[in-house]
C-alpha cells in the first residue's frame, strides 16, 4: 500500500476535474486526479459541445460571461483549439406568442444589464438560418455563441494539466474519505491511498456518492440526455439552432453530420455504468427536428448516445465550500449545460481553494441551499 | 399504436437463427425471426433455395445443407420478417425494429442474436478502387445472381474461405489469374499440436480438396511483404513487393480481398454484452455461457458472432441457445432442457474440432501493419494510415479514445470497417496486446436509419414529453 502526499486531490477527471486540476497547477498546487472510469468517459466527452450563453439561468450569466472570454483565448489556456468555433446561437420562435416571451426575457436581461441576447424577426431569421421552416415567426439570437469538440476538449484541458504536472490515476474508484488531523485520506479500490489538505469534488453524476462518503447531502439526479447523428449532407446551417417550445438542440458539423439533442433522456443502467436509449423519445426529437428543418427529410441517423451526468433538482450547479468539511471544494451538478462554464469553473475553484474568495460571485451555487432537505 | 408481443425474438436467418426458430416454434414458443436479406440462408446459405440442383452442386457439400434447414424453416409457424432490421434494444427486452420503412416495436421475452460474421478488412494500398471487392462479395453475387467477373482477376489475401472461392470460381468455369497468398509463416508447432482434431474433423476432407486443388491448378504467389492495388481511377493491377527492393506487377480487371473473418458483434456490442479477446482467432466476441446466453440477461449469441465455429456448430448453437430460452419462459424445466441439450452440446463440439488447425494456419495477416501512409483505414471518414498512427503515438491508449479524437469508427458503419485495423496499429505501435485496446463501442442504430421513419415512430408517449415546462 503506497501513500502519496498531494495538495489537492480533484475526484473525477472529467472536464470540471480537469480544468479545476488545470487551474490549482497553475497556482503551483500539486495535485492528483482520480477518475473512476477514463477522463472524458461520461457527460464530458460526449456531449453536445454547445458553448452557449442564450436562455441561460440569470444567475449563471457572470460566469458565463467570464468562461466565455476564456474560450476566446481557449489556445492560451490549453495549447489547443478545442474545435472552437463562434457561429451564434438561434432560439427559434415557432408562434407569436413564444417570441412574446423571448421578448419579456429580452426585456428582463436588459434591466440586468445583460444585452447578449437579441430579437429577430420573421426575415432576419431566415437570413441567419436559411433552412428554417416557413412557419417560424422569428427567433432569439446570441452572436458570439458557439460551440466546441467536447472530447477534444477534455483532452486538452487533461494534457494541458498534466504538462504542469498534474497526476491522473484512471480507472480507480474512490470507496473511502477520512480526516486525520488537518489531512484527508482518500482510499481507492485498489488498496491505495493517497493524502492531501483539500479535496476537489468533481465527480459529476457521481458526486452525490462523494457527498456521502463525506457526510454530506446533495440532491444529485444521474441522467442521461441522448444526441443522435446523421451521415453528411451539403452544409446548410452555420448557428446552433434550438427551439423556444420544445427541447431541441440542433448543430451541423463542418464535416456535414447534423447532432440532434435537447436534453431529451434515456436510461441510466448503474450496474452497468452505461446509459441506454429510448427510441420512442429519441423519436419525439426527430420530429421537432424535421418539423423545424424540412431540408432533413432524407437524412439518415448514423449513430446515438446517451452520456451520464447530473442534474440538481433547481438546474443550476453545486459549487464552492463544503457546508460540513473544512478542506472540502464542490464543483458538479451542471445540469446539462455546464460544458460552456467548463474553463471558467476550474478557475473559481483554483480561486476558492487557494486564495478564499472567487473573481465571480457563486453564493447561488452553495450547496448550503440544500441543507434544509437533508434533514 | 399496438406493441407486438412475442416469446422469443430471433435477429439472423443464418444456420443459427433458423436452427434456433426452427426449435422455438416446435416446441410452442411464439417466435419472431426478423433478416436484413429479402431470402432466408444468411451469408452461408445465401439463394440457396433460388439455386438448381448442379448450381447447388457447384457451391460444395457445406452449401446443400442449407437447404434442409431451409426446408424445415419454411414450415415452422415463425413470424419471418425479412429486410427487416433491428434499431435498438432497450432494458427488459423491448426491441425496435425496421421493416418495409416503419419503425415498431416489440416487447420480447428473450432475444436470440445471430448475425454471423463479416470479412476482415484488408487495407492495403488502392483497397478502395472500383474493381476491389471481397471475397465474401464475389460470393454473393455468384450465389445470388450466378456472377462471375470477366477479365482478369486477381486473388489477395488469407483465410479459408478464400480457398473455397476459388474452387468455386473453378468449378464454375471462371480463370483466376493468380493468387497472392498474404498468409505469414506457418507455426509448425502448433499447428501438428492442432492437427490431429483437423483430421477427425468434418472440415478435413472437403477443405483440404479445396485448398490443395486450388494450389494446384491456380498460379499462386506467396507474399510476405507488401502488396498494393495499383490504378488511378479503378484497379489496373496487383503488385508485390520484396524487402529487397525487387517488385512482381500482375494485370488485373478484378481484385478480391480476404483475410479472414469476424464475428459481427456490432449489436452485441450496441447492446453493452461483456466483450472477450480471441486469442487464437485475433477478434472480439461476447462472453457467452455454455446456453450461449451473454452477459446480459435473456440475451443470447449464436452463431458465428459468438465466435468464428462454421455453420454446423453455428446450427448447435442456435438449437442450444433456443433451448435455454425455453427454460426462461417456462416452456421446458430445467431438466427437460439438460436431457434435450446434452446431444447438441456434444455435436457443437464435434462440430468445433479443427478450428485451432484452420485458425492457426490462416492465422490473419494484419496488412494494416505494413501498409503505407496514405492507405485509408477508415473508408466511411476517409482517415488514412499516416493520420491514425500520428494520434496513436501521441496518445497510446484505447480504441474509445482514438474513435474520439480521430473519428475512425464514426461514419456510418460504426468501425466495421476500420475498428481491427485501428487495434492493429495500436497494439503494434505502443507495444501492447490488442486486448488491452478495448473492444471497439457501438451505438443504436447500428445500421442507418432515416430521421422520417424515426419521426413517424409512436408508442403511445405523450406529445407534451417534447414540449419544455417553462
Amino acid at each position: 500500500m503506497s501513500n502519496t502526499n498531494y495538495d489537492v486531490i480533484v475526484v473525477g477527471g472529467g472536464l470540471h476535474g480537469c480544468s479545476a486540476a488545470l487551474h490549482l497547477a497553475m497556482q503551483r498546487a500539486r495535485v492528483l486526479v482520480i477518475d473512476k472510469d477514463f477522463s472524458g468517459q461520461h457527460a464530458s466527452g460526449v456531449n453536445a459541445g454547445g458553448v452557449r450563453r442564450l436562455g441561460r439561468d440569470t444567475r449563471e450569466l457572470a460566469l458565463a460571461d467570464a468562461s466565455l472570454k476564456l474560450w476566446n483565448s481557449i489556445s492560451e489556456l490549453v495549447d489547443d483549439d478545442c474545435g472552437f468555433s463562434v457561429n451564434g446561437h438561434m432560439k427559434v420562435a415557432e408562434t407569436e406568442f413564444e417570441l412574446e416571451a423571448l421578448k419579456k426575457r429580452v426585456a428582463e436581461l436588459k434591466t440586468m444589464g445583460y444585452h447578449h441576447e437579441v430579437i429577430v424577426d420573421r426575415s432576419e431569421l431566415r437570413q441567419i438560418v436559411p433552412e428554417v421552416a416557413r412557419h417560424c415567426v422569428g427567433g432569439l439570437f446570441v452572436a458570439g455563441d458557439g460551440a466546441a469538440m467536447p472530447y477534444q476538449t477534455t483532452q486538452a484541458f487533461r494534457q494541458k494539466a498534466e504538462r504542469l504536472g498534474v497526476v491522473f490515476k484512471e480507472g480507480v474508484q474512490v470507496v473511502g474519505i477520512a480526516k486525520n488531523k488537518k489531512t484527508w485520506r482518500v482510499t481507492t479500490n485498489d488498496s491505495n491511498e493517497a493524502s492531501a489538505p483539500t479535496i476537489v469534488n468533481c465527480a459529476g453524476a457521481w458526486a452525490g456518492e462523494i457527498c456521502g462518503l463525506l457526510g454530506e447531502f446533495a440532491p444529485v439526479e444521474q441522467v442521461a440526455p441522448m444526441l443522435m447523428i446523421t451521415a453528411a449532407m451539403d452544409h446548410f446551417v452555420s448557428p446552433v439552432v434550438s427551439a423556444a417550445g420544445r427541447t431541441l438542440s440542433f448543430k451541423q458539423f463542418e464535416n456535414g453530420t447534423v447532432l440532434i439533442g435537447g436534453g431529451l433522456t434515456g436510461y441510466v443502467d448503474k450496474a452497468r455504468n452505461r446509459a441506454e436509449l429510448n427510441f420512442s423519445k429519441l423519436a419525439i426529437n426527430a420530429r421537432t427536428a424535421l418539423d423545424l428543418f424540412p431540408i432533413m427529410e432524407q437524412s439518415k441517423i448514423v449513430r446515438s448516445w446517451a452520456g451520464i451526468e447530473a442534474r440538481m433538482p433547481d438546474d443550476i450547479p453545486v459549487m464552492g465550500a463544503s457546508s460540513t468539511n473544512e478542506g472540502v471544494f464542490h464543483s458538479f451538478g451542471y445540469s446539462l449545460h455546464g460544458f460552456q462554464l467548463g474553463p471558467i469553473s476550474g478557475q473559481i475553484i483554483a480561486e476558492a481553494v487557494c486564495k478564499g474568495n472567487t473573481s465571480v460571485d457563486i453564493s447561488p451555487f452553495s450547496i448550503n441551499r440544500f441543507v434544509d432537505q437533508a434533514r | 399504436m399496438s406493441i407486438n408481443s412475442v416469446d422469443v425474438l430471433v435477429v439472423g436467418a443464418g444456420p443459427a437463427g433458423l436452427s434456433a426458430a426452427i426449435e422455438l416454434s416446435k416446441r410452442g414458443a411464439t417466435t419472431m425471426l426478423i433478416d436484413e436479406q429479402a431470402q432466408p440462408g444468411g451469408q452461408i446459405y445465401r439463394g440457396v433455395e433460388l439455386c438448381g440442383e448442379s448450381d447447388r452442386k457447384l457451391f460444395g457439400y457445406g452449401y446443400v445443407r442449407g437447404r434442409k434447414i431451409i426446408e424445415d424453416f419454411r414450415q415452422s409457424p415463425i413470424d419471418y420478417k425479412t429486410r427487416t432490421v433491428l434499431v435498438s434494444i432497450e432494458s427488459n427486452h423491448v426491441a425496435d425494429i425496421f421493416e418495409n420503412g416503419v419503425l415498431k416495436r416489440v416487447q420480447a421475452g428473450a432475444i436470440i442474436i445471430a448475425t454471423g460474421a463479416y470479412e476482415r478488412p484488408v487495407p492495403i494500398k488502392g483497397w478502395t478502387l472500383p474493381g476491389v471487392m471481397t471475397i465474401g462479395a464475389a460470393q454473393i453475387a455468384a450465389k445470388q445472381a450466378s456472377v462471375i467477373p470477366s477479365g482478369r482477376t486477381v486473388i489477395v489475401g488469407n483465410g479459408a474461405l478464400l480457398w473455397l472461392l476459388a474452387w468455386q470460381y473453378r468449378n464454375f468455369g471462371a480463370s483466376i489469374d493468380a493468387i497472392i497468398d498474404l498468409g505469414g509463416r506457418k507455426q509448425i508447432s502448433k499447428l501438428l499440436r492442432d492437427f490431429w482434431g483437423f483430421a477427425a474433423s468434418s472440415y478435413f476432407l472437403d477443405g483440404a480438396k479445396y485448398y490443395a486443388l486450388s494450389r494446384v491448378s491456380t498460379r499462386v504467389i506467396t507474399a510476405r511483404d507488401q502488396v498494393e492495388i495499383l490504378g488511378d481511377t479503378r484497379v489496373e493491377g496487383v503488385v508485390v513487393m520484396q524487402k529487397n527492393g525487387k517488385y512482381q506487377k500482375f494485370a488485373a480487371d478484378t481484385v478480391l480481398l480476404h483475410d479472414g473473418i469476424l464475428p459481427n458483434t456490432n449489436l452485441l456490442g450496441a447492446i453493452g454484452c461483456e466483450m472477450l479477446w480471441s486469442l487464437s482467432q485475433c477478434s472480439w466476441r461476447p462472453k457467452v455461457n455454455i446456453w450461449q446466453e451473454t452477459s446480459v440477461s435473456g440475451v443470447f449469441a449464436a452463431g458465428d458472432n459468438a465466435g468464428i465455429d462454421g455453420a454446423i456448430a453455428a446450427e448447435y448453437s442456435g438449437r442450444i441457445a433456443a433451448l435455454d430460452a425455453l427454460r426462461q419462459l417456462q416452456i421446458l424445466t430445467s431438466q427437460e432442457r439438460d436431457t434435450l441439450a446434452q446431444p447438441w452440446i456434444r455435436q457443437r463440439s464435434r462440430a468445433r474440432w479443427g478450428r485451432n488447425f484452420i485458425d492457426a494456419y490462416f492465422s490473419p495477416s494484419n496488412t494494416v501493419k505494413t501498409a503505407s501512409d496514405a492507405t485509408i483505414v477508415c473508408r466511411c471518414e476517409a482517415i488514412t494510415h499516416e493520420s491514425v498512427s500520428a494520434h496513436i503515438q501521441q496518445e497510446p491508449r484505447r480504441l474509445a479514445h482514438l474513435k474520439s479524437m480521430t473519428r475512425c469508427g464514426m461514419g456510418p458503419c460504426q468501425g466495421r470497417m476500420c475498428s481491427p485495423s485501428v487495434a492493429a496499429l495500436t497494439a503494434q505501435i505502443s507495444d501492447v496486446h490488442p486486448y488491452q485496446v478495448g473492444p471497439p463501442s457501438h451505438r443504436f442504430p447500428v445500421s442507418p436509419l432515416p430521421l422520417a421513419a424515426l419521426a413517424k415512430f409512436d408508442v403511445g408517449l405523450s406529445q407534451d414529453a417534447g414540449k419544455l415546462h417553462e
